[in-house]
């Protein structure tokens, strides 16, 4: 099988391995985000005597507003994979958040356990799981648990109860390490089952193909007789009965030769996108579907299976979903990446059409590099590249 | 491009994942549990705290172990044991630090948490719903048997409420989503299938093309050339294509096949002799007497070849010397066969008038389809040198059978 490599484990993300899942986890992720951007204000008129330094609260709540709207924005269904730089930014806004909080209190903080920031930092940590890898949240928890925990044996001399200072780090430090811990633990057990299932999923399909190919073979073999069948076999067949060879005979050899060569070689050049189109309007016969690919350097046929998956998926969805008319796919490489513009002609109105394709423009954004989705009179457009 | 998970997984596998997340979480408690207990027992020695410290044990055991093979009954002994730790753990504390017991401490909170974020042990969200609101419910009755041991007042926890709603709201979310939107799915694993077997079919039609090219055009052009009657010996050749055509398999469908299940193979040295021999065949129907082919290398590296591969490098061979007999004006030609590494190749060499790689006019077909096109149906390849005036090489090589993966070793 001719897949695409397999993803670094390093950046194994839910939201690549399995799009839908982490479609499926977007209302937590926004509910979390509510949450978040509700907790300090709500903590603050509870216990606004703790407040010291009040510019500091207000840096505090701008670092938390920021990173608020890193994970909306790059967890938006429009928007493409959450890049490593960006999350990196995200995480040390959370930092951020959490020092400037513990200054902003500072000499007036008596109970850490209901301090409103590492609940936050936890809260982020678990609302970012579908879209960051396991081992990069279990960094960033032990990075804030460990900056909670300082910051916690910091403040224990302000503290009402005589406790231990390792007592106080515990406490300060809690909600991130378990929020984070389990969020990573989550992350890591979907993805390793995930992973697991399409490696069995991809073979099973490989050897049900190995399975069908004598089947295959010999269709190959019948259709191409039935072609020979109707003027090269019994031409053949006379000739060989007959003594000489006249100029009607040879006529008809030329004849024979270039329609046959003709056949052979519209064959070899037909691209693999053009064949798909074709394959799949013939399942259909009940249904005038007209279907043009536009793919010059047969760029489809030289791209990797998954890939070729997705589109014949796409493809087969708007025919049978949205009763496409007509099917326009249009292959390029601009920047040595994979860029795919598919049309579709529908009697639907559009928004149902896209409706329709909800989990399929999920999937589309979860396994490319960039892709968009707008409206033409009558024509829904998807446009997508490939590559990370 | 992952295929993502299926409808009838993904429910299992997220609850999975949920149970675990949870398992992590409770872990945490337990160990945050112990590090508080530590810290006071370092902080204050006259106090005994270990008792408190041997509480926490048998609950890390039994987390272990539904972890490692979640059980209803590990499950229920956690929950059971586990409330019985909360309310030992409680009076030890209360006794041992001569402080009013609270039933919202923060220690027996998290002891509490560690008991609601049993998550579960099945597929089914509901029944984790189930188990983390017995964990709830047991671990405040645990509190509450030690605040009444004690004599001390109840107070509403609101952690611990919370924390239990939290979590019963996340399955709910997660039982919801999981009900719709992967109705994708499985139109991704029908396309992979097809995709797959569209490879398969290409493959085929790949071959079919070579093969009509070296037959049916092939004869097509000798008749074409004939000014008077059929020689006999075109007449053999036309009639053996055409049996070919419609009386045989076109294609030899065993891409597993070692060389040793060849039919009528019985040992390695029978074996080489054999595909050697049909080998030199194939080369005599291409050279059809008109070119005199001198094979030499070592014959025995076909053997390292599975039968699809070995039928269509002798065919692609044989096209060669077609070539050679119909282009290259010259009467000699030479066929060496040599390995390497998970390889074979051929070397197929004239000294004839070559030609202008550029100025090919038979379209994609020709060299294009009979021998390179050939070769990348079995994931080999073929290089071609040559130059008008200094004759013609022919380089095929293709990817030997790997009997420790049983199969071919291609790209």
């Amino acid at each position: 099988m001719n897949l695409d490599p397999p993803i670094p484990s390093s950046e194994v993300t839910l939201e690549r391995l399995d799009p839908l899942s982490a479609a499926a986890a977007r209302p937590i992720t926004r509910g979390a985000a509510l949450l978040a951007l509700a907790l300090p204000p709500l903590a603050l008129v509870a216990s606004a005597h703790e407040i010291t330094q009040p510019v500091w609260i207000l840096v505090s709540y701008a670092a938390l507003v920021a990173a608020v709207w890193l994970l909306l924005d790059r967890s938006r269904a429009s928007h493409p994979l959450w890049r490593p730089a960006s999350a990196q930014l995200f995480q040390v806004l959370l930092m951020v958040m959490l020092i400037t909080s513990t200054v902003a209190t500072v000499g007036a903080n008596d109970r850490l356990r209901d301090d409103w920031a590492p609940l936050i930092v936890g809260v982020m940590l678990v609302a970012s799981t579908p879209y960051r890898p396991a081992r990069e949240i279990v960094f960033w928890t032990g990075v804030h648990t460990l900056l909670c925990a300082v910051l916690g044996i910091v403040q224990s001399p302000f503290a009402t109860s005589e406790l231990p200072a390792l007592a106080y780090a515990v406490t300060g430090s809690f909600s991130v390490a378990v929020m984070g811990f389990a969020a990573a633990a989550y992350a890591r057990s979907l993805t390793s089952s995930t992973q697991l299932w399409q490696t069995r999923a991809w073979g099973a399909a490989a050897a049900a193909a190995v399975q069908q190919r004598s089947g295959v073979a010999r269709s190959v073999q019948q259709r191409r007789i039935s072609v020979l069948n109707r003027e090269f076999v019994p031409y053949l067949q006379r000739l060989l009965a007959t003594e000489a060879v006249s100029d009607n005979d040879r006529d008809e050899a030329r004849r024979l030769a270039r329609n046959i060569r003709a056949l052979l070689v519209a064959d070899v050049e037909r691209s693999w996108a053009q064949l798909m189109l074709d394959d799949l309007v013939g399942q259909h016969p009940q249904l005038n579907i007209t279907a043009f690919a536009d793919d010059p350097h047969d760029l489809g046929r030289h791209s990797v299976l998954e890939r070729r998956t997705l589109l014949r998926a796409l493809a087969a969805l708007s025919v049978e979903r949205l009763a496409a008319t007509d099917l326009e796919l249009h292959l390029s490489a601009p920047d040595g990446r994979l860029a795919v513009h598919w049309s579709v002609a529908t009697p639907r109105p559009i928004r149902d059409a896209q409706r329709e394709l909800r989990s399929m423009l999920e999937l589309i954004r979860g396994f490319t590099l960039s892709s968009s989705v707008r409206e033409k009179p009558g024509r829904l457009v998807i446009e997508f590249e490939y590559g990370y | 491009m992952p295929l993502g998970l299926p409808p009838h997984l993904a429910t299992r596998t997220t609850s999975t994942a949920v149970a675990r997340a949870g398992h992590a979480a409770a872990a945490v408690c337990l160990a945050a549990v112990g590090l508080i207990v530590i810290s006071i027992q370092a902080h204050l020695p006259q106090a005994i705290m270990w008792p408190a410290i041997v509480v926490l044990i048998p609950m890390v055991v039994l987390l272990v172990l539904l972890e490692r093979s979640p059980s209803s009954f590990i499950a229920l002994s956690y929950l059971v044991i586990g409330g019985l730790c909360v309310t030992w753990y409680s009076l030890i504390a209360s006794t041992q630090l001569d402080t009013p017991m609270a039933n919202d401490d923060f220690s027996i909170v998290l002891l509490k948490l560690a008991l609601i974020l049993v998550i579960g042990v099945g597929p089914s969200f509901g029944a984790s719903m189930l188990w983390s609101t017995a964990g709830y419910v047991i671990g405040e009755l645990a509190s509450l048997v030690a605040l009444v041991w004690l004599q001390a007042p109840w107070h509403f926890d609101l952690v611990a409420f919370v924390t239990w709603f939290t979590v019963i709201g996340l399955l709910a979310v997660l039982r919801a989503d999981r009900l719709t939107g992967r109705d994708s799915q499985s139109e991704i694993y029908r396309a992979a299938r097809d995709e797959m077997l569209a490879d398969v079919r290409r493959v085929f039609e790949q071959r079919a093309i070579a093969l009509l090219h070296d037959t049916v055009l092939n004869q097509l052009a000798v008749i074409t050339s004939t000014t008077n009657s059929l020689s006999p010996a075109i007449r053999a050749g036309i009639s053996a294509d055409l049996a070919t055509i419609v009386g045989q398999e076109w294609f030899v469908v065993d891409p597993f096949a070692a060389a040793t299940d060849e039919p009528g193979h019985e040992s390695a040295a029978g074996g080489q002799v054999n595909r050697a021999a049909r080998l030199r065949a194939v080369i005599d129907d291409a050279a059809a007497g008109a070119v005199r082919v001198d094979l030499s290398g070592d014959a025995a590296v076909l053997d390292a070849l599975d039968a699809e591969s070995f039928d269509e490098l002798s065919r692609a061979i044989g096209q060669c010397i077609a070539n050679v007999r119909r282009h290259a004006d010259i009467d000699s030609a030479d066929v060496i066969l040599g390995g390497a590494f998970r390889e074979v190749s051929a070397m197929v060499i004239d000294g004839g008038r070559g030609f202008a790689l550029d100025d090919r006019t038979d379209g994609r077909l020709g060299v294009g389809t009979s021998i390179v096109g050939r070769l990348e149906t079995i994931g080999g390849s073929a290089t071609v040198w040559t130059q008008p005036g200094k004759g013609t090489s022919v380089l095929l090589r293709v990817p030997a059978y790997d009997a420790t993966l049983g199969q071919s070793v291609r790209p």
